[in-house]
Formats: structure tokens, sequence, C-alpha cells
């Protein structure tokens, strides 16, 4: 079922401080079930095009809007956050500030999303124990989130969204705070996700995660979409990647670093294994 | 490493147990009868209650410790203060290099002391014997907004983030050379590059906050339901009764005391 | 006396949660060095740090900073000698303008007015903040914050540089501007210490790289040589770079090999 879940038609955003759009997309589709990876250089417009889809704008920040941006049949903007929330959810960096406070502990955290939405207490414990399951919190649900790890938070804040069973779930940098263990674990979780058949929206720079489980990635930079494509594209286009302040990975310049000395024609390997069988092919004297 | 804990204790008591709003109930009680009657004996009854409370609740250590720390410090400064200058002042009971001080205002300063002492530590009793959790669930039970409720409780739970917030900054500005420790004019400069961070980072994290909960529907114009169940119970009315009944006698015993 | 830090048996226990932290930790670092202090969270790394400008105290053993016992010394006094840029600028940007928030260290160290125009006009240059030094610090976006916060570290001209965490949250450009100015105090002969879970960047910057497991130094040596004990990284979940993974593939490349020009060079000497 490869419908269109998410469209882009001639938006245009301007926060009220500033005249210049700060995002400009004329058209973009993402089908349901797929997972895109966003990626562009600090101040690119990434977080602005995560809080389109989410509806943050327009609602919750002061600008102008043009165009539309459309969650399956419903508008954004004739809409409300209540109702997209239940339609799409949006996990941010900081994993503190996604602490709401709400209860004492991680049972009552996920379940403040439910409670806001007028859930029945019967289904509220049956949802959240579920999640708490699917999630791995089961350690930790008597805690205190306030005590976690920002690893073991950021999967609260997950579990926290994802108990309202948005069919669209987009990430902005989740794992920019944590350490490598804990990316590690987000990176997983994401992918049982994906296998649940969830839309999900990623935003990272962490590349060699991205060109393992994304289906497409989409690059933005100065509010515009640059280019969209399969991971493999748009990772082994190191020109494309420079002019846009980014730098593709190592295994990816030591492909470029062999064409330079004339040693190398095809394309460029993305990630070590890939890497690896080309050498290998090309140059059976590498052991 | 808190000198004073701001959060909720968990210990195996009844007070623990009670609806918030008993507790509340008391408070305002407390208060109304401070006023009212304007006796230092009852102030100090309810004083005394309030330690007998945190004995019941088994928190008197933290009890004390917290009101020490805070209190000790501005009642001491509260009665030098209003020795020497109160206007009421007349008579020199005794003088501390040669600066007098003078009785009314000594007394003033006690009476008036112990009864905002007395207040405030049965706010703090408050907060470190209420399941935060429960705030917002017994509020909106007795049709109060949900929203006051969120409030109280969500800044309660951020108390011992911003204690710990304090101590990073203050690391961070020593590490900078800023001297916290010795002469008084070097702890006054000291103030700025400790609070102004502290401030601004409350600021945005509560920004970052609120977009976090609107995310999760927060202002979703449904009934809100509660997952973790808070009710008035037996205990609940027996508290109430007993220190309305008490309240009620040392207003109609007035000024016998 | 070259060893400008020496730890002599450190252990440090966090009261009264009597946390052991560190576990007789002991290794020194000489002058000019660049060390990466790497390990999973919770292995020590910024307890370790935290000695050298003695915002902690051992529990038991000794930490020297340039010969002196840091027991006796204040942290203002240490400051002199070493800088520590913490992870977070927003825990202890509060001036007006970024030039103000870079004059704070020098000052309350004791310089006169016109040194401390000089190292302030340099660490400016150093972070490429030149332009924008009477803006207000939160005009700028977190990532150049980041900067403002190493650029209040470096006018202060100590000899140890501490970073916790430099590159988080930061994207390529930052990222590079942040090896240059390492590079830079390099040159100077600073001695530099970098907690870092960025292996490619640790990789890139510094010489010699020490492992923490559960408060216990697990590694000790060069940082090629460190990326090549593929095991005892397994045991700790570390990963090496990219390309040392690459590498460590082929018989033929070094397995310590840390660098794509020298992945090259390999394979045509």
């Amino acid at each position: 079922m490869n419908q269109t879940i998410i469209e882009f038609n001639n938006f245009k955003w301007h926060y009220s401080n500033n005249k210049k759009f700060r995002l400009d997309i004329q058209e973009l589709k993402i089908r349901k079930g797929s997972f895109v990876g966003i990626i562009g250089p600090t101040g690119a417009g990434k977080t602005t095009f995560c809080y389109s889809i989410m509806g943050v704008v327009p609602h919750l920040q002061k600008g102008r809007m043009e165009g539309s941006v459309r969650i399956k049949e419903i508008e954004t903007k004739n809409s409300s956050l209540n109702v997209l929330s239940q339609k799409v959810g949006l996990v941010v960096q900081n994993p503190l500030s996604q602490m709401s406070g709400a209860g004492l502990n991680v049972e009552e955290e996920i379940a403040f999303g439910l409670e806001n939405h007028g859930y029945s207490r019967q289904e509220m414990i049956k949802k959240v124990k579920k999640i708490i399951e699917l999630i791995g919190l089961k350690e930790y649900a008597r805690r205190s989130p306030f005590e976690l790890s920002g690893g073991q938070q950021q999967k609260v804040a997950i579990a926290s969204i994802l108990v309202l069973e948005p069919e669209i779930l987009i990430l902005d940098e989740p794992t920019g705070y944590l350490d490598p263990l804990s990316t590690d674990m987000i990176f997983t979780l994401v992918k049982e996700l994906k296998k649940q058949g969830k839309t999900i929206i990623f935003v990272s720079h962490k590349f060699e995660y991205l060109n393992e489980l994304c289906d497409e990635i989409i690059l933005i930079n100065k509010g515009k979409i640059i280019k969209k494509g399969a991971p493999t594209e748009i990772f082994s286009d190191i020109s494309l990647l420079s002019k846009n302040n980014l730098s593709a990975m190592d295994v990816t310049n030591l492909f470029a670093r062999l064409k330079k000395a004339g040693k190398w024609k095809k394309r460029f390997a993305v990630s070590v294994e890939e890497s690896e069988k080309e050498l290998r092919s090309e140059f059976p004297w590498m052991r | 490493m808190a000198l004073m804990i701001t959060s909720f204790i968990q210990r195996d008591s009844f007070i623990q147990e009670l609806n918030p709003i008993s507790k509340i109930f008391l408070i305002l009680l407390v208060i109304a009868s401070i006023i009212i009657l304007d006796n230092l004996y009852i102030t100090y009854f309810f004083l005394i209650n309030v330690f007998f409370l945190a004995y019941l609740a088994k928190i008197e250590k933290e009890f004390v410790k917290g009101i020490t720390i805070v209190m000790l410090p501005i009642a001491v400064w509260f009665l030098i203060i209003h020795g020497i200058v109160n206007p009421a002042g007349k008579t020199i009971l005794f003088k501390i290099w040669f600066i007098p001080f003078r009785k009314e205002g000594l007394l003033f300063a006690l009476n008036f002391g112990s009864k905002l002492v007395t207040i405030i530590s049965y706010f703090y009793f408050f907060i470190i014997t209420t399941y935060p959790g429960d705030i917002v669930g017994s509020f909106s039970k007795i049709g109060l907004p949900y929203k006051a409720g969120f409030l109280i409780n969500s800044s309660l739970q951020m108390l011992p983030l911003m204690q710990r917030r304090a101590e990073k900054i203050l690391e961070a500005q020593e590490a900078r050379g800023l001297k916290v420790k010795g002469k008084l004019k070097d702890r006054f400069k000291a103030y700025t590059p400790l609070i102004i961070p502290l401030i601004l980072g409350a600021l945005m994290e509560t920004y970052e906050r609120v977009l976090a909960i609107e995310i999760r529907g927060f202002s979703a114009k449904v009934k809100k339901t509660h997952y973790k169940e808070v009710n008035f119970e037996k205990k609940d009315l027996i508290f109430c009764f007993t220190y309305l009944f008490l309240t009620l006698i040392l207003i109609i015993g007035g000024g016998n005391f | 006396m070259d060893e400008i830090i020496k730890i002599e048996k450190l252990t440090f226990v966090y009261q009264p949660a009597n946390v052991k932290a560190l576990d007789n930790v002991s290794f020194s670092v000489r002058k000019g060095e660049v060390v990466g202090i790497i390990g999973q969270n919770g292995s020590g790394k910024t307890t370790l740090v935290k000695h050298i400008n003695g915002l902690l105290k051992p529990t038991r053993g000794n930490v020297f900073v340039n010969g002196v016992n840091t027991k006796s010394k204040e942290i203002d006094e240490l400051s002199k000698t070493v800088g520590y840029v913490f992870q977070n600028p927003d825990d202890q940007i509060f001036s007006n303008s970024i030039i103000d928030e870079i004059s704070f260290g020098p000052k309350n160290l004791g310089f006169g007015k016109r040194r401390i125009k000089e190292l302030v006009e340099e660490a400016l240059k150093t972070t490429g903040l030149e332009y924008v030094k009477k803006n207000h610090p939160y005009d700028l976006p977190y990532n150049k914050r980041k900067l403002i916060a190493i650029a209040s570290i470096l006018s202060m001209n100590t000899e140890v540089v501490i970073f916790d965490e430099p590159t988080t949250g930061q994207d390529y450009l930052n990222r590079r501007i942040v090896i240059k100015i390492i590079e830079e105090l390099k040159k100077k002969g600073k001695t530099i210490l970098v907690i870092s879970h960025d292996m490619d960047f640790i990789a890139e910057t510094c010489n010699r790289a020490i492992v923490l497991k559960e408060g216990k130094i697990l590694l000790d040596d060069t940082t090629d040589k460190i990326f090549m004990k593929k095991q005892i990284l397994k045991s700790t979940r570390l990963k090496p770079p990219q390309i040392t993974r690459l590498a460590q593939r082929f018989k033929r490349i070094y397995d310590g090999t840390l660098s794509v020009e020298g992945f090259f060079n390999q394979m045509y000497k």
C-alpha cells in the first residue's frame, strides 16, 4: 500500500521576525511506511521542516504560511495540534525537556499524552503496559524519569509519543546528546518500528546509520529541498555534500582519493561492507 | 550533594497517602488562625504541630535539616535588623560593639518572624510529603483547573533539577577563576554569573517543554482523565475534621491563652 | 620536569551515595601531548578530569599539576594553569556581549587591561568570532555558542586545556573549526585533554588515548594502537572510526590506520 501519507504543495513559511522564507517546498510526497532520512547543515531548515509536518508550524509559531501540508486528507493549517498529535509524533534532541514532569514515574510520564486525550483508565493501563514492553522499559517503569540517563530518557520520550499510536514518527536529531551505546539503542529501536510499518522521518548527521536504515534521503539547505534520492545516490555524491557544507563518510572519501590518483572509475561506496566488496573485486591483490 | 531536599520523599506513612487537598486545607486553617488570632502561643502550637506531622511522616531528619538551613539565617538576620532599626524600638536591652538592640524591635521580630516561619514550614512540609502526580488529579477532582494543578506539579519537579543545574553552573564559573569563598565583595560579584545562566537555561527549557507537552495534546479540549487514582478517603476525613475541630476550639478559646 | 599532569593511584568515591567513580587510576601527561579520554557514560571520564582543575579532590591518591599537589590549591588558583571547557555553553554564558563573556576569565585571573585585550582578540580570531564580538551571545545559534565557550577559556591562556565533548551537537563545518582550534593550541605547545564520544574526532586530533571502564584504566596507548585492540574495545562497546574498521578487514592494511590518506598510502606506496 504505497499511498502518499505526507504531501507538501507550494508550501512557504517565514517566521514573523524575519521576512525571508525559512522553508520553501514546492512539491514533496512521502509514501506511507517509508523511512526517510533528512540531512543538511545547521540552520538549513530541517527543524522547521519537522515542525511543518507536526503542525507546530503554523499552530505554535508566529509567522506566515502559504500553500499546504497534508497528512493523509487532513490539512495541517485547518486542523489543530490536538488532532494532529494523534496522527503524528515528534521527538526532539534534548531528552530532559521532553519529560513533562506530569508524573513521578515513567509509567505516569508515558500516560500523560493519553490523559490529555481523555482515554479511560483501563485503556491507559493497557496501552502503557504494551508500550513499556515494546520499548523495553520494564526495568524503569516505576522510577522517576529525571533520574534516568539521557538515553533512557529518550526512550521514555519515544514511548510517550508512540503510546498515542501515531502513524508518522518524526525524530529530530534524537541522538545528538547521547553516548554511542544509547545512540545504538535508539537506532535499533527505530529499526524495529520501521518493521511495524510506521512512517519514519529521521533527521541526523550520522550518515552511517542513515545509510543502513533509510529508504530515501532528503538533503535540505537554505530552506529548500536540494536533492531527494536513495542513500547510495546521495552519500556517494561528494561534490553535492561538500557544496552543502556536509562531508561524505571516510570510506567514500577513500574512493574519491583513488579516483584522483586515476585508480578508480566506478561509483563510490557508502558503507564498510560495500567498500570491502568493491575493493576486493577491483583489486584482487588487496588481501 | 544538595543541602536541602526540595522534592517528594517516599516513606511508609499515611501522611504521604493523604489527598493533597487535605494538606492544603490544613495550611489554610493554619494561615487563618494565625492571622485572625494574632496570638504567639497558638503560632507556636502550630509550629510544634508541623514538626509532629513531620515525625509521623517519618521525614523528621530531612525536615529539620531543610528548615534550619533556610530559616535560621533568615530568622537571625530578621531579628538583628528589627532589633536595631525598627521605629517602635525605645528600650535598649543590650549592645554589641556599641550598636544598641532595642526590646520593642526584637519583640516585633520574634512575633512576626515566628508566624512567617510557621507558615513557610507548612509549605515545605507539603512539598516534601506530597506525591506530585497526585496534585493534578486531586485538583481536577474538586473542579479546580487542570492546568493549575499541572503547573504546581511540574514546578515542584523542576526544583531539584534546577539545583543540579546550579551546581554545574557553579563548577563552570569556578573553572574560569570565579571566587565564591572569602570576602563579601567577591560573593556579591559572583551573583550574576551564577544566576543568569540558571534563569536563561530555565526559560529555554520551559519553552522546549511547552512544545513537548503541546505535541502530546496538552491543549486538547477534551475532559482530561487520570492514570493514577486520587481519592478522598476515611483518613482524609479524619485528618481534616480533627484539625478543623482543633482550630475552632482555638479560635473560640480566642484570647484566653 | 616534562610531566605537567601526574595522576597517582587516584580513587574517588561520591558521597553520600557511596559510589566509587575512580579506582586506583595512575598515569602522567607530558607537556604538549593531546590525550583523548574515552569510555561509555559512567566510566569516570568527567570525574577524572575534574580532579585536574581541582573541582574534585581525591578520596585517596594524589593529583599533581606542574608538580603541585591539587589538594593544597583552590579551584581559582588552579584555573590559572588548567582551563576547562564544559560541554554545555549555556551553563556558563551570562554576559551581554561576546567580548565581555570572553574577557571574564582573564579578568578573574588578574591580568592587566592591555594583556586582557590581547588575549581576547586572539581568542576571537582563533574561534572565528571577531565579526560578532559586540553581539549578544544568544543572537548566535547553539553550535556557535559552543565556540564562545571555547574562546572564553582560550583567553585565559592556560597551559592545559580540557575539552568536554566539544563536538556534540556540531555539524561538519563547526567540527572542522574545533579541530583547527586544537591544532593551533598544539602549535603553541599547550597540553590538551579531550573527552569525546566521537571516535573520528579523537583519531584526527589525539596522539594518545586513555580508555576508561567502570573507573579503571582499560587501555592507555597511542591512538592507533588503541583502535587495534578490537576485543577490548568491544568489551566496552566502543567502535573504532569507520576508516579503521575498513582497514581491519584487510591484512595488507595496518589495523591502526586512522585516516583516508594513510589507507591510500598503504595501497600505493
